[in-house]
């Protein structure tokens, strides 16, 4: 029980929640234009290579971040033309994606580093661990809020966009009508397309960076098949929440806690398999609760 | 004058049809210009044209004697042009002013002011006394309130010129008034107002003038004054002499075909969507169900067909419970269904007419032998029901989706009807089809009931129920909150119940 609440769990849980919520806001804006994106999984991976290829060329987390939120971009691009303009099945987009980009890292670390598996060097950057000052001296909680990656706060920051562009901005709102009526889109004469393509960006810039946490928030590595299913966990949050940022944002942190007690649960000699299932039976049983809700919706 | 519409030699194509064949027609401003015509007539057509979702192949369209053409909805909208649409162009799970503002949010920098937009709404809505609750979620209020928020939203947009297409198709008799009070005040109010409908007693209530389509041609036009039902009716059809459906006249008591006990059903949502409902149909005999959508309808035919889950209560058919029987089984004694959505609940759209006209015999003699299909007795079949139901259709083998409306109920109709039924359920058998195909369905279904069978007729069309029915009750929260026999309960009677009144008093309870 203690260590369900201890201070290291907590602090494990916060840092795990960061890759799960980036990637989970994004996929929310896919799932706001009816697009259903399985593919979060190939747009963090390919986020978290590109970001150490970045930092590793700039010797600065900051290339790294704005290569993984690019690459992120551009792989969200060729799902876009695939299931927007050629109306491809998104799931079946979604493997072909999720295969290709694990076979196309594992060849690019290769091909650009020479090494199998995965990469260390001392030349890929981090971002730094941050002490907010005056915050920091508060009793309990300046412990908790303070001495965390610059990551963390990054992500704060981006939650409140994501929030602001949801609830106040046009863009926000010609989202969400599209996802329930797109011909009330249409008939105020505005493009679907345009629409879905630009839920499709950001969507794909999100994970990117959600990938570039991943590796630059402490780790500095990247090794094979990184995303490690978190692209998933993502997707479950997004499926739960419906498109409400404040049920993604609680969902991504029950997800993140929830893997950060499993790695802890690791040091009491519990089967490595069954803890590393926890998160997902966990997904699963929460999945299993939200379309019971769901349809009892349509038979009503 | 100025602000008159005018249409010169509109023409549009689409493959295979001639959807506008040189229209020409003019509108005059401030009045009301009703656009009659059967389905397929062009009336969707030309309106899309002028409010930007279409061009036209060619032909001019001419406002205020300034031709005009428009890429988008969105140029159209800045001419003035605004359309109150028939399914209405609404996001359930968004507010009611989110909905009205989409598109043409005031604000700076990418954020929505919401404040200005609610000053504006709440002096439009008071100009043209439409209450509609602003901070509401769309899919919380009725339907004619979601008809007042898309009028709303196209006067918010500016518009002076307000198409309605086919408006009251969703509304109870006495919404349809308050919707034509609403119309006569955009009038006063100097706005151009074009109704389309193909309900000619409306047409006649609202309009000043009308134009009637028939082929993608204007067949006809004249002023209010000078128009009768029988007359637009004839321009539209382009033949005299319609048969007048009459209910068969029951004289003696007979067997119970279809009985419904005590029935009860509640959604998964725990609400109660039928309460304790009963009634029975005899052989030979119509039993019409009025009733606003929504109020039980969908859920007692799916506890009549098989497929609903239900709480209590039996099903009776021919004196045999039936209320555990499989959907199967009860359609191999005698049950047939028509549905509302035949698309997508009755017919395989990607299937071959033949294919949907024997789904359900193709498991028996004679169209099936030890498991294989007799291709031989299978032609004769659909043959034969091509022939007897009137379906037009270049090829047996064509799969049903390339059938027009009235084509692919016909089809459904002669599936249902192959055999002679016991118990018939039809769900608005002839919404979306022309007035002959109409016409033809309502004969068959007589037909039926006068065969013996036991007809449930369910339809949001109260002429077709009052004349078919012998019997019509009305739903009303899934209850029967009125009964009469044929000829006894007027039209306006019967809106009445619809919105939940009995006796004058108010029998919503909430």
């Amino acid at each position: 029980m203690e260590m369900l609440f201890s201070y290291g769990t907590l602090m494990a849980g916060i840092t795990l929640t960061v890759p799960i919520l980036l990637a989970a806001l994004g996929g929310m804006f896919a799932d706001q234009a009816n697009l259903f994106n399985i593919a979060l999984e190939s747009f963090m991976l390919l986020g978290a290579f590109f970001a150490v290829v970045g930092s590793f060329l700039g010797a600065s987390p900051w290339l790294g971040f704005l290569m993984a939120g690019l690459a992120g971009i551009l792989i969200a691009l060729v799902f876009g033309v695939l299931v927007i303009d050629y109306r491809a099945n998104t799931v079946v987009v979604g493997i072909a994606l999720n295969m290709s980009a694990w076979g196309m890292t594992s060849l690019l670390l290769e091909l650009f580093f020479g090494v199998r598996g995965f990469l260390i060097d001392p030349r890929i950057v981090s971002f730094p661990n941050l002490e907010l000052p005056i915050i920091k001296m508060i009793p309990v909680l300046g412990k908790i809020l303070s001495g965390h990656n610059l990551f963390v706060y990054i992500t704060i920051i981006i939650v409140v966009s994501v929030y602001i562009i949801t609830y106040q901005s046009k863009f926000g709102l010609r989202i969400r009508a599209l996802g329930q009526n797109p011909d009330s889109l249409e008939t105020a004469g505005l493009s679907i397309r345009r629409y879905r393509y630009l839920a499709v960006v950001i969507n794909g810039f999100l994970c990117g960076i959600a990938g570039a946490s991943l590796t630059l928030s402490g780790l500095s590595m990247f090794s094979e098949n990184m995303s490690a299913g978190k692209g998933f966990i993502a997707l479950a949050a997004v499926l739960l929440a419906r498109g409400k940022p404040t049920l993604i944002i609680l969902a991504s942190i029950f997800f993140g806690y929830a893997e950060g007690v499993s790695i802890k649960l690791q040091g009491f000699g519990l089967p490595h398999q069954l803890i590393l299932m926890t998160p997902y039976i966990i997904t699963i049983i929460f999945l299993f609760i939200g379309t019971r809700k769901k349809h009892a919706r349509i038979g009503g | 004058m100025p602000g008159d519409i005018i249409f010169q030699a509109i023409t549009k194509r689409f493959p295979g049809v001639l959807a506008n064949d040189s229209i020409s027609l003019t509108i005059r401003a401030k009045t009301v210009h009703a656009i009659v015509g059967e389905n397929g007539a062009g009336k969707s057509t030309l309106m899309n044209i002028l409010c930007g979702l279409l061009r036209p192949d060619s032909g001019e369209i001419l406002i205020d004697h300034q031709y005009k053409s428009f890429n988008s909805p969105r140029d159209a909208v800045k001419a003035g042009i605004g359309m109150v649409h028939q399914e209405f162009m609404l996001a359930r799970d968004l507010t009611v002013l989110d909905n009205l503002i989409l598109g043409y949010e005031p604000g700076s920098y990418g954020l929505i002011k919401r404040e200005e937009a609610r000053k504006k709404l709440q002096k439009l809505s008071t100009a043209y006394g439409l209450s509609v609750p602003l901070d509401c979620k769309i899919g919380e209020i009725p339907v004619s309130f979601q008809q007042q928020v898309e009028i709303l939203k196209v006067l918010y947009r500016g518009a002076e010129i307000i198409i309605f297409d086919e408006p009251t198709a969703v509304l109870t008799p006495q919404e349809t008034r308050g919707l034509f009070t609403a119309i006569r005040e955009l009038i006063e109010q100097n706005k151009t107002v074009i109704f389309i409908s193909h309900k000619l007693k409306e047409v006649i209530a609202i309009a000043d003038r009308i134009s009637i389509l028939r082929n993608g041609r204007v067949s006809g036009e004249l002023p209010v004054e000078e128009a009768t039902e029988q007359k637009l009716a004839e321009l539209m059809v382009g033949r005299k002499n319609f048969l007048q459906a009459v209910p068969p006249v029951i004289k003696e008591e007979r067997a119970p075909l279809l009985e419904i006990v005590n029935l009860r059903v509640t959604d998964q949502a725990k609400i109660v969507r039928i309460n304790d409902l009963s009634f029975s149909i005899q052989a030979g005999e119509i039993l019409g169900v009025a009733g606003v959508a929504g109020n039980g309808q969908s859920e007692l035919v799916a506890a009549i067909i098989g497929w609903g889950v239900i709480d209590s209560g039996r099903i009776l058919l021919n004196r045999i419970d039936i209320t555990t029987s499989s959907v199967r089984q009860r359609r191999l004694k005698g049950m047939r269904y028509i549905p509302q959505d035949r698309s997508m609940i009755g017919s395989c759209l990607s299937a071959a007419v033949w294919e949907n006209l024997i789904m359900g015999y193709e498991f028996k003699a004679p169209l099936a032998r030890r498991g294989l299909l007799n291709f031989t007795e299978i032609n004769n079949f659909s043959k034969k029901l091509i022939g007897r139901f009137k379906i037009k259709v270049a090829s047996q083998d064509m799969p049903v989706q390339n059938l027009s409306g009235g084509n692919l109920q016909k089809t459904v109709i002669a599936r249902e009807l192959a055999e002679n039924s016991t118990v018939l359920l039809a769900e608005d058998p002839t919404r979306g089809v022309d007035i002959a195909a109409a016409e033809f369905i309502h004969s068959q279904i007589l037909q039926e009931a006068g065969k013996g069978s036991a007809v449930l007729l369910i339809s949001q069309d109260l002429d077709e129920l009052l004349s078919l029915s012998n019997r019509i009750i009305v739903l009303y929260d899934g209850r029967i909150i009125g009964e009469s026999i044929a000829g006894e309960m007027t039209k306006e009677a019967i809106g009445l119940l619809m919105g939940g009144r009995c006796n004058g008093k108010d029998g919503v309870d909430k």
